[in-house]
This record gives C-alpha cells, sequence and structure tokens, in this order.
C-alpha cells in the first residue's frame, strides 16, 4: 500500500476531498500523458442531455504499473465512478486512492501500483 | 485467467522476473508474483552497507515533513507569498517550475511523482554513488573521495554538489552549491542558494530504507527543516523512461478546470 504522508492537511486543493461523488458516465477518452492521465466522459442529466467531465488520475507509470494501458477505456465504455470533484463545481474531478473507484463490466479496476488485487479486466 | 492485451510499450513494467517472463502479459500475474518474492526477500540477509536497489518512495515521491515547517525569514516568506499567490483565488498552483519542465532540484526531486529512485554503488568505481531518478529522468553523482567542490565559474547548479561519506551504516550525503531559486516541495516553499542539503540514507531491512533530510539554509529559514522519505524496495520493477516534455506538460495546464497540483503529499503543516 502506497503511503499518503499528510495529504489531509492540503486545504488549497481545487478538489474537495471531504466529498465523494459516484455517476455513471460513458468514456469519451483516456488521454495517457504526464504529468497525470485524464479520463474524459460524459454524464447524462435527467432529461438526458450529455454533460461532459474529465478525472484527473496518476501518472502513466503508475497506472501502468497497476496494469492499465491507454487502451484500458476507450471511447463508448460504460463506466461508474466515484471520484473528488472539483470544487468550482465544473463536474470536473480527481482520482485519489484508496476511495476512488473506476468500476467497469462489475468490477472496480485497480488504481494502485503497489496492490496486490485486480489488475483491470479485460475486455 | 485475464486475456487482456498489453501493449509494447508498456510490457516493460510487466516482465518482472525470468519466472514470470513467460506470463507476463497478464497484469494481474504481476501482483501474484511479487507477493512470494517479497515474503522471500524479507528473510534474507542484507548487507546493510549496500544500499543498491531501486526504490520507491510511494504515492507522489514520499517527501514529507518530519515535526514542523520552520518559520521563513523575510525574503523566503516573500517568495513564498509569490509562489502560492493563484492559492487565493483558484485554488491551485501554476507557476511550479517543474511544469515547464524546469529541472526540481533537490529535495524537490523527492516530491515529484511517483517513480523509482535507484542508487547506484559500482564495484570499480568506489570513488563516486550515482542516484538515478526515474521522475525526470535524470541522476546525481555522490563523490566519496572527500574531493573539493570543482571551479565552475559560479554558475548555481540545480542539483548542487554533493559529498558523501559513511557513518557506521549509513551514508550521509551534504549537499550544497544550490541555486537561489528553487523550491523545496509542490507547495511552493523556496529555498536560498546558502541551502545546506544533508541526507543519511538508512537500509532498516532487505525490503526497507529509509531516507531522513535536513535542510539547513539560514538565508531562508529560522530553524533547520527536517523531512523524511520511506522507501520500498522494487527490485522487479523495470527502471522507465519518463521525459518531462515541455509540449506535454503546456497542453495540460490548458485542460479547463483541472490541476497539475497533486494533492496528496502536501508536507504536513
Amino acid at each position: 500500500m502506497a503511503s499518503l504522508p499528510g495529504f489531509a492537511h492540503h486545504g488549497s486543493s481545487a478538489y474537495d476531498f471531504t466529498k465523494l461523488i459516484t455517476a455513471k458516465a460513458t468514456v469519451t477518452s483516456l488521454d495517457w500523458g504526464n504529468p497525470h492521465c485524464i479520463l474524459k466522459f460524459e454524464t447524462k442529466d435527467e432529461i438526458g442531455v450529455a454533460i461532459p467531465g474529465s478525472l484527473e488520475m496518476y501518472n502513466p507509470l503508475w497506472m501502468a504499473r497497476a496494469g492499465w494501458s491507454k487502451e484500458t477505456l476507450k471511447a463508448g465504455d460504460e463506466i461508474e465512478i466515484t471520484f473528488h470533484p472539483a470544487k468550482n463545481g465544473s463536474g470536473n474531478g480527481y482520482i485519489r486512492i484508496p476511495e476512488s473507484k473506476i468500476v467497469f463490466h462489475g468490477r472496480s479496476l485497480n488504481l494502485d501500483e503497489n496492490a496486490s488485487g485486480a489488475a483491470p479486466e479485460a475486455k | 485467467m485475464f486475456t487482456m492485451k498489453v501493449p509494447q510499450d508498456i510490457r516493460k513494467y510487466l516482465i518482472i522476473s525470468a519466472v514470470a517472463m513467460s506470463l507476463a502479459l497478464a497484469p494481474i500475474i504481476v501482483a501474484q508474483s511479487v507477493a512470494p518474492s517479497a515474503a522471500a526477500g524479507k528473510q534474507a540477509a542484507f548487507d546493510p552497507r549496500d544500499l543498491s536497489g531501486q526504490w520507491s518512495g510511494g504515492l507522489g515521491g514520499g517527501l514529507h515533513t518530519v515535526g514542523k515547517i520552520p518559520s521563513m525569514l523575510p525574503d523566503a516568506q516573500a517568495r513564498f507569498a509569490a509562489n502560492t499567490a493563484e492559492l487565493k483565488t483558484t485554488g491551485v498552483i501554476t507557476v511550479d517550475p517543474t511544469f515547464g519542465c524546469e529541472p526540481p532540484g533537490v529535495p524537490r526531486i523527492y516530491d515529484l511523482g511517483s517513480s523509482l529512485v535507484e542508487l547506484y554503488q559500482a564495484k570499480d568505481r568506489p570513488d563516486r554513488i550515482f542516484l538515478f531518478y526515474e521522475v525526470i529522468h535524470t541522476w546525481r553523482t555522490i563523490w566519496m573521495n572527500n574531493r573539493s567542490m570543482p571551479d565552475n565559474g559560479g554558475v548555481p547548479l540545480a542539483l548542487g554538489y554533493s559529498l558523501g561519506h559513511w557513518e557506521g551504516n549509513d551514508l550521509v550525503v551534504d549537499t550544497t552549491g544550490f541555486a537561489d531559486w528553487g523550491w523545496i516541495n509542490r507547495t511552493g516553499y523556496p529555498h536560498s542558494d546558502a541551502l545546506h542539503l544533508v541526507e543519511r540514507f538508512h537500509r532498516m531491512d532487505r525490503e526497507h530504507r529509509r531516507l531522513d533530510l535536513t535542510l539547513n539554509d539560514p538565508k531562508a529559514y529560522a530553524e533547520p527543516w527536517k523531512m523524511a522519505i520511506d522507501f520500498v524496495l522494487k527490485a522487479d520493477w523495470d527502471f522507465a523512461e519518463s521525459f518531462c516534455r515541455p509540449s506535454e506538460s503546456s497542453k495540460f495546464k490548458r485542460n479547463g478546470d483541472l490541476t497539475a497540483t497533486d494533492p496528496n503529499v502536501a508536507p504536513t503543516q
């Protein structure tokens, strides 16, 4: 398990780490690059209008060691995401272990390079 | 059993041992194969003066403050205020020099993403020890022969000039010669050109190494600043390529409301 020294004391982030949002989403792209990977998605509002959003993830090295590749999620994949929302209400957010989740095909995808649990599910 | 196809560009992370090599295309096998080798490793004897190997400080790099951050002197306070001014309005720091691929310096390099640090003690080069940093694909040389800093015309150094010696089984590294523009960590604390950094590497057992850092910067801080990193040996990982590309970094900064400020390892305050 990775150590998470002191993060709880950081009060200046753009993200609200006291909140977690869970939503069903459709992947629009996985941007695989430094410094951090970005997962872009769409959710639907109550009348079915698509709302774009994006999640900041860990850097590609970390994600690769957690078992991901740039093809782990592709446009059109249906996922359920649990993330920390941006404070500005943009709908964007941040993935942070262990509390954040990305569920695909009924399985929570591994987000920890040190985890001994499941790697991303095959497609 | 999973059948996920692994692209060529990440196979290097997954091919972890001769035993696992035939199975390396299935990421879950990585996790399954690490456990028994780690368990065996903990029981193995180790040389406490052998600090070599690939070490991970964990998420964000693992650099954290021990105790309290010392109070800043006026010049450092002014620089800190400028470095963090955006926080008051946008909640993010975009002026972090490393976002533009400026060299991070030390100890900032330990607070810059999750990555391996490899310490290399070559038997045929007893006068030096190398520290390789995966995060921006750079290295430091630790000189072990009590040499003096060569005259470089007074050009300030991002990584400083490092002299090492042994105290018992601990490798102690003194680094000076820093430039005056560096950040200590991602949260905007500055250092001056008077920074004298002392790193003490201590191998606790086969799998764990502690790095204690003491920052003495009498032009910037009223007292020494103590920090530490707890490293875990990652003998089975491959040291990967990870450059900072200005074109990539600048694109990331323009990414809407996202921030490149990783909040996970802010120093304890």
